[in-house]
């Protein structure tokens, strides 16, 4: 056997012989599984990848099972025997050590500001009482034991909104629908069939939010095939040269004859799905920028670096004087378009750097730029909301 | 007040808050049992006493246990999950006959997940489907990638049902697709077809209709030069960042990237 990996097998053996076994059944079982360890550990070579495979074979749940078996057994055991004696009661400040532990280890992240108020409420009930009943039974009636949890993740929720664009709603719809998920539960089960409902929820409608715009975008890119670099306006530039080779030439003006085509399938189609025109789209804050190439530069797509500002001007002079009437390919280039002529221009490397700075210096004070590194590190495991991990994208992150 | 009138108070409001929520019916019940072990009590350890004969001393575990199962359990009967109701409903009977039963059989929770899961990754697979069928039909040219891609995703159905057909006439499947009655029955057509014969048709886009205007072009091209030069001197406009609003009724602002 590996020998690193024999040394990680006996550190599990030594940890159940160590327990204090006192049920022989559960001996023989202890005995069985250190069997059945080793015939693993024979079978593995690369200790790189031992812990996944051991907690695939299931053999890591069957250790976590049998320790609680000791566990159990043993205190049954005591308990029957009469060895148990009554522990004098906690008081509040001792009950409180495990949350203040956790409390000292966060206090510094303020993206978990939420969660720490509860935390510091908690302290400040705990003060106030010396009988834990009583401390207990205020804690309660704020429900603040929830709260620690529930807080916690909606503040980061809430915080992670603020890095994304409002308008992209198949993005923000599992953070929005998280945030309601969370505020509507009031205990851990609660939360349970909430999230479960939100999984189906979100599964089902985030993606359908985004399916419009796979049309859109294959109709910008049959816009810019016909209308662009390489279409029209290449066509337009070899002609002004007065130096125009065939094969260039042909090829521009193919390019604007298949744009065409497939632009006015698209347009059709667009119509027979979604029931909407090149005007609607137009008309749609979110949808009419899908049609031009845009790139995220800040946060989950707060801000964007996309083609000149009056290029869906050019788009709609082409779909509607061009596009749409078929207008042969000799007047298209004659026609001088009402809007001017204009140029489609594609961002450069050093202006999306530049995008990106003037983004981030409009919205850097917004919470999810200020506190963008603590969601990014990982520094978001709630208080004590057992089995629930916490992805602050709410699964927007593509 | 004394410790024990304390204590009735404490566990009236775990009752009332277990009570009040759907998900928590066996800690209701366990909180209601243990108001009525108090109020036959005279002091607070006569009550723990009786609790530790009576098993409620130790049972706050299993209730919380049942609970979170039978949260499982509301949800999937709430979505239709049969399978993974049926699995939380064992889950509770195991815990009732032993209480420990979740703490020495923690692999249940990822049995559980990997139910869920089937489900999830039919709608996924079902999305991701007509997605294939999206890119496929806009100009209907790469069928290979289209024919691969639809292969794998049909390895994700599996509940309700494995069979495409069978999903895709389901309301609840209709409903996950953003489009009209006709165009979803092209995409199921589509997939169908792609399923039974592994063959997708084809557009060959040509310049072949335009070829005249095309030769019209070149035969003419002197004479558009002027034409041409005027649109080379107009001003270029410089790309731009697009910054979205505060609100999800509001608009982009654009600036200029100079």
């Amino acid at each position: 056997m590996d020998p690193t990996i024999q040394m990680m097998l006996q550190g599990y053996i030594d940890g159940l012989e160590n327990m204090k076994i006192t049920d022989d059944a559960i001996r023989q079982e202890v005995e069985d599984y250190k069997k059945e360890l080793t015939a693993f550990g024979e079978t593995q070579n690369d200790a790189a990848v031992f812990f996944q495979n051991f907690q695939d074979s299931g053999l890591m749940g069957k250790y976590m099972d049998l320790s609680t078996k000791i566990t159990l057994a043993a205190q049954a055991a005591e308990s029957s025997s009469g060895k148990a004696e009554k522990k004098p009661r906690a008081t509040p400040q001792q009950w409180l050590e495990p949350f203040r532990t956790t409390y000292d280890y966060i206090k510094d992240l303020p993206v978990r500001e939420r969660g720490l108020a509860v935390y510091r409420k908690l302290f400040e009930i705990g003060d106030r009482h010396t009988d834990i009943t009583e401390f207990l039974l205020e804690v309660e009636k704020e429900n603040l034991l929830w709260k620690i949890s529930s807080e916690d993740t909606l503040g980061i929720f809430n915080i992670t909104l603020t890095g994304m664009d409002p308008l992209y709603k198949g993005l923000t719809y599992p953070i929005r629908q998280n945030i309601k998920a969370w505020e509507e539960s009031v205990c851990e089960a609660d939360a349970y069939y909430l999230q479960d409902r939100l999984s189906e929820d979100v599964a089902k409608n985030a993606p359908r939010l985004l399916q419009p715009e796979h049309y859109v975008i294959h109709l910008g890119f049959h816009l810019m095939v016909y209308r662009g670099p390489k279409g029209k306006e290449g066509l337009m530039d070899l002609i002004a040269s007065g130096n125009c080779p065939k094969i260039a030439f042909m090829n521009c003006a193919s390019a604007m004859a298949i744009g065409k085509q497939q632009a006015r399938r698209t347009l059709a189609i667009i119509k027979k799905a979604l029931g909407l025109t090149f005007d609607d789209i137009l008309a749609d804050e979110f949808l009419k920028y899908k049609l031009i190439s845009t790139a995220n530069v800040c946060g989950l797509s707060r801000a964007y670096v996309q083609s000149n500002a009056n290029i869906l001007d050019l788009m709609a002079d082409a779909v509607h004087n061009e596009i749409i009437p078929d207008l042969p390919l000799i007047e298209a280039i004659r026609r001088e378009p009402s809007v001017g002529f204009g140029r489609w221009r594609m961002p450069e490397d050093y202006e999306t750097e530049k995008a990106k700075q003037l983004a981030r210096n409009i919205f850097g004070n917004l919470p999810y730029f200020k506190y963008e590194d603590q969601l990014q590190n990982g520094n978001i495991h709630v208080g004590t909301g057992e089995g629930f991990d916490i992805d602050p994208t709410g699964g927007a992150k593509h | 007040m004394s410790e024990l009138d304390t204590s009735k108070q404490l566990y009236g409001e775990y009752a009332r808050r277990f009570g009040n929520c759907p998900r928590t019916p066996y800690q209701a019940d366990y909180y209601k049992r243990w108001l009525e072990l108090l109020n036959t009590c005279s002091t607070a350890d006569e009550a723990e006493e009786k609790s530790k004969e009576n098993g409620l001393y130790t049972g706050g575990a299993a209730a919380l246990a049942m609970d979170r199962v039978f949260a499982n359990k509301q949800a999937a009967e709430d979505m239709g999950w049969t399978d993974v109701a049926e699995f939380c409903n064992d889950i509770i009977q195991k815990i009732k006959a032993d209480p420990f039963y979740t703490f020495t059989h923690t692999s249940i929770w990822m049995d559980l997940q990997a139910m869920k899961n089937k489900w999830l990754r039919t709608i996924e697979g079902f999305h991701k489907l007509f997605t294939d069928f999206l890119e496929y039909n806009d100009t209907r040219s790469d069928t290979g990638r289209t024919l691969s891609a639809i292969a794998d995703d049909l390895k994700m159905l599996s509940k309700p049902s494995s069979d495409f057909a069978t999903l895709a006439a389901m309301p609840s499947f209709r409903a996950l697709i953003d489009c009209s009655d006709e165009y979803y029955k092209e995409f199921t057509d589509t997939i169908c077809k792609a399923i039974a014969t592994n063959q997708l048709d084809t557009i060959q886009w040509s310049t072949q209709p335009y070829q005249s205007e095309i030769d019209e072009l070149w035969d003419k091209r002197d004479t558009l030069q002027e034409e041409c030069k005027k649109w080379q001197s107009q001003e270029i406009k410089p790309v731009c960042l697009r910054l979205s609003p505060e609100t999800e009724d509001g608009k982009y602002k654009l600036i200029d990237i100079e």
